[in-house]
């Protein structure tokens, strides 16, 4: 229960930081404040986290990156989880050649590493901006959720109640809504919560190949790209943000192994 | 066996054959056509990128296009770099040695360290010591690859200079070296991006081992080796871990697919010049048709590693041999 | 005669998501040379915890054996052994066979292997030594070409053949005691009545004690010398076999009697105790038992000591003190 509680704690706190980031920033995140002056400044009391390579004010860019980063990670996560378990539920529902089909495609989903399929996407995207990386984040994220719906709705199917269900005339969607879709919850929650973690990390990785969040906004993965080359004289940028993006994905696990643990009591 | 094996290449056939196709789906579905990033290049001529559109074969209607890329693929054509004056396939034949390598290597780290540090916590479930390894292994599968490799880089290549800090050899001393010696300047510039790729892994793996050890203890058998009076560690070391190591095995072919992304990263963070980090300039520049045959190329050896991994499975676990 | 085991006030409790379950509550028997003593009792009377807890094989930290509890084995008591004297203690003179043949043996090591690593783990034997070991007991236990079985796999057997390996397993060291756990309930009827001959051809043979667990009185009363019936955790009555038979004292062993199916009979349901077993973190007050008697009175409301109901039984009821009340 305790892990639980811990993981509600730290994603709390960090949705709260990236709500209120507006109110918090001390600077506008995207303006250079003086390029003469303030370019990889040290941390100081004016900017606690100092200056990047542009004179933005860092403490701002994290905190606004915060926001961008849960709110890729949870949209993202919302289309995954509503495509894979549609599709899921008809291919475990149709049986048959639907069945198979859409399964192969999910095999050859998870046949090509994340990373190779976004390249591709995004190689052949003009101007990506925050709402398509989000888009397309969640439509190649979703063939794991699909295999874990299809699995359920299959388990679900030889069970006495749906059986009993079906004898009594009830058509599939009631079937879905009253019998499969209880069960299947569970897992895909847990797969839900994990993969929020999951997204951010990939996201910043694409940010970091310069194909994620188009500059000058603040995600985290353009933060750590920008200091990249200044880790030996402005170690800061790229730490705070590479810290920043170790806890938010720590805060998703525990959460994630919280839910799972709440939901299924054979896990300890 | 062999049969079990042509079955499972069966079927990784029909994935890659699937994976080719949603490539092509994925090309036609973008909006505009490959070239038109190259297009809007104020340098680039418009009749230059007509005459490209030509070539590729772009201006046919789609189903056509569909059946000539099949049999491109089928020769084992990926096509012509858009920026390299050379054919994808030379490009990729280059660097997937690299590829390999530095997986095959990442992967020996990832689960040596996670499966060590997860049967260690199984043997030891809610001890302090499986308690700190908990948290370690979480923060290592959320750390970002990238940042832990950055940060790696800096501290053992660029401030104690016990490892070099790019590139697979070094280009000054490699050529003069003797045939041991070159081996030795390969391994030291492994060392880094190995030790990046495979911690970051570890984590998952470790938690994976934890987890199937606590079973394993679980089982009835272990009850039967401590009747016997067996030490604990024959208990623990032979019968549950033997037994615990089967799913982490078969999870090794899992594991396939997040290590590849994982080179994509690490490659690009050590200049190292492999499959991940070519797919990464490609897309710097545009160059589609390198960053659509990596991809490919990604997916079938995923479609390998899974085999391996399968077929190191059912030699390992003697219920799925038959019975003699 | 001399008492080879002497289990005085054992109680080993479980932390449980529903309370501290007192699963073994008291216990108290003694095992004599050569003897064979059945433990009978439904599923969850206590029978497999008490004698999973002599080989101190109870799951820790959930489970418990509770402060002065003893259990002195030739004269040592195996509560207050170091995990060293322990080892040294079983596999080599306390051996225990399970239930379920299926998983109680490894299904990566070959049954060669896991009979030969009991040898090694107890004598100075080289590794050619003890496969010969393991090679004898195969054949002892009744195993056709033991020389190629030697190297199959425990999924490459049948049950019985697995239960004959576990068999071999516990009896490759010579133990003086056998615990066998329910050695027959997860097989065949026919197979049931070849590894009960087998094992009181055995102990015969090798002139060991054995300590027979069962729910089937049926099976006690083909090889045990004396029975001891739990309920709750507890002892309810002891005696000769042949006496307990003849004239149950406890209702609860009557009861258990008249439900017991025969071996030599068909599968035929039999009458059963109305109700079940009481959850061991909620043991009704007074007589364990009095919630599912016929017989049960206000005294009742008290528990019982163990009575004595005869030469060498006692019975751990009121009805021993006023027979009367028990109708015909």
């Amino acid at each position: 229960m305790s892990r639980l509680r811990l993981g509600i704690t730290l994603v709390s706190l960090l949705a709260i930081v990236a709500i209120i980031a507006p109110l918090i920033a001390p600077y506008d995140p995207t303006v250079q404040l003086d390029l003469a002056t303030l370019r990889n400044a040290a941390p100081s009391f004016a900017h606690p986290l100092g200056t990047d390579l542009y004179s933005r004010d860092l403490l701002s860019r994290l905190l606004y990156g915060a926001r961008i980063s849960l709110l890729i990670g949870l949209l993202a996560v919302a289309i995954s989880v509503s495509v894979g378990t549609s599709v899921g539920l008809v291919a475990g529902f149709s049986g048959g050649v639907i069945d198979i089909v859409l399964m192969r495609i999910v095999d050859a989903g998870l046949a090509i590493p994340k990373i190779f399929i976004l390249l591709v996407v995004l190689a052949l995207w003009e101007d990506v901006t925050v709402a398509v990386l989000i888009g397309i984040l969640g439509f190649t994220g979703w063939f794991g959720v699909s295999r874990i719906a299809r699995a359920e709705v299959l388990s679900a199917r030889e069970r006495e109640y749906v059986a009993a269900a079906r004898a009594l005339g009830a058509g599939p969607i009631r079937l879905i809504a009253r019998h499969i879709l209880p069960n299947i919850a569970a897992p895909i929650i847990v797969a839900a919560t994990l993969g929020v973690g999951q997204v951010i990390l990939v996201e910043a990785g694409l940010s970091y190949l310069g194909v994620g969040v188009p500059p000058p906004q603040p995600s985290w993965g353009n933060i750590i790209r920008d200091g990249q080359d200044l880790i030996r004289t402005a170690p800061w940028i790229s730490t705070t943000a590479g810290l920043a993006i170790v806890l938010t994905v720590v805060a998703f696990s525990i959460l994630g192994d919280g839910v799972r643990e709440l939901l299924d009591p054979r896990e300890r | 066996m062999v049969r079990y094996v042509m079955g499972r290449l069966a079927q990784g056939v029909v994935v890659v054959f699937v994976v080719v196709t949603l490539t092509f789906i994925l090309i036609h579905a973008a909006p505009g056509d490959p070239l038109t990033s190259l297009a809007n290049e104020p340098n680039v001529r418009p009749e230059v990128v007509e005459q490209m559109r030509r070539n590729l074969g772009l201006d046919r209607p789609l189903h056509v296009q569909y059946v000539r890329y099949l049999g491109r693929m089928l020769r084992g054509d990926l096509g012509v770099s858009l920026t390299q004056h050379r054919s994808v396939a030379a490009a990729i034949r280059d660097a997937i040695p690299n590829t390999i390598l530095l997986a095959l290597a990442a992967l020996l780290i990832d689960f040596g360290i996670g499966v060590s540090a997860g049967a260690f916590q199984g043997a030891h479930p809610r001890s302090r010591r499986d308690r700190t390894l908990t948290a370690v292994t979480i923060t290592l599968y959320s750390i970002p690859v990238f940042w832990l490799g950055m940060v790696l880089l800096f501290l053992f290549g660029e401030q104690l200079y016990w490892f070099p800090v790019a590139g697979v050899t070094d280009p000054v001393t490699y050529p003069f070296r003797s045939g041991l010696g070159k081996v030795a300047d390969r391994l030291h510039h492994l060392v880094l991006p190995a030790l990046t790729l495979g911690l970051a892994g570890a984590g998952y793996t470790a938690r994976q081992q934890r987890a199937a050890m606590i079973e394993a203890i679980g089982q009835d058998f272990v009850r039967t080796a401590r009747a016997k009076g067996l030490r604990e560690r024959l208990v623990v070391g032979r019968h549950a871990l033997r037994n615990a190591l089967l799913p982490t095995i078969a999870l090794a072919g899992l594991a396939f697919p997040a290590l590849l992304s994982g080179t994509v990263l690490v490659e690009t963070v050590f200049s190292w010049p492999g499959l991940g980090r070519l797919a990464a300039d490609a897309i710097g520049r545009r160059d589609y048709p390198i960053v659509t045959g990596a991809a490919l190329v990604a997916a079938v050896l995923v479609v390998l590693g899974n085999l391996a991994a399968d077929v190191a499975t059912r030699i390992a676990d003697p219920r799925t041999k038959p019975a003699s | 005669m001399t008492m080879l085991l002497a289990v005085r006030d054992l109680t080993t409790t479980f932390e449980t998501a529903d309370g501290v379950a007192r699963a073994v509550d008291g216990v108290s028997f003694d095992l004599a040379e050569g003897e064979t003593l059945a433990l009978v009792g439904e599923s969850g009377s206590g029978k497999t915890v008490t004698a999973l807890s002599i080989l101190r094989l109870i799951p820790e930290p959930a489970g418990r054996i509770a402060p002065g509890s003893r259990i002195e084995f030739a004269g040592r008591d195996l509560l207050s052994l170091s995990p060293r004297e322990l080892r040294e203690v079983r596999g080599a003179e306390i051996a225990m066979i399970f239930q379920e043949p299926m998983t109680s043996l490894n299904p990566v090591l070959t049954v060669g292997t896991q009979i030969a690593e009991t040898v090694l783990a107890h004598e100075a034997a080289s590794k050619r030594e003890a496969r010969e070991r393991a090679l004898d007991m195969l054949r002892l236990v009744g195993i056709a070409d033991a020389e190629s079985r030697l190297k199959s796999y425990p999924h490459e057997l049948s049950g019985g053949m697995r239960q004959r390996v576990m068999i071999a397993i516990a009896l490759v060291c010579r133990p003086r005691i056998l615990i066998a756990d329910e050695p027959t309930t997860a097989l065949d009827v026919t197979i049931q009545a070849q590894i009960l001959d087998l094992l009181t051809d055995l102990k015969r043979r090798l002139g060991m004690a054995m300590i027979l667990i069962t729910h089937n009185l049926g099976i006690a009363a083909g090889i045990a010398d004396r029975v001891a019936v739990m309920y709750g955790g507890r002892i309810v009555e002891v005696a000769p076999t042949v006496d307990l038979y003849r004239e149950p004292a406890h209702p609860y062993t009557d009861g258990l009697l008249r439900a017991a199916p025969r071996l030599d009979g068909p599968d035929r349901p039999t009458p059963s105790i109305p109700g079940s077993v009481p959850p061991a973190t909620d043991w009704p007050s007074g007589c364990r038992f009095h919630p599912r008697c016929q017989y049960a009175w206000e005294r009742c409301q008290s528990e019982p000591p163990l009575l004595e109901a005869g030469p060498a039984r006692t019975a751990r009821c009121w009805l021993v003190d006023e027979p009367a009340r028990r109708k015909p």
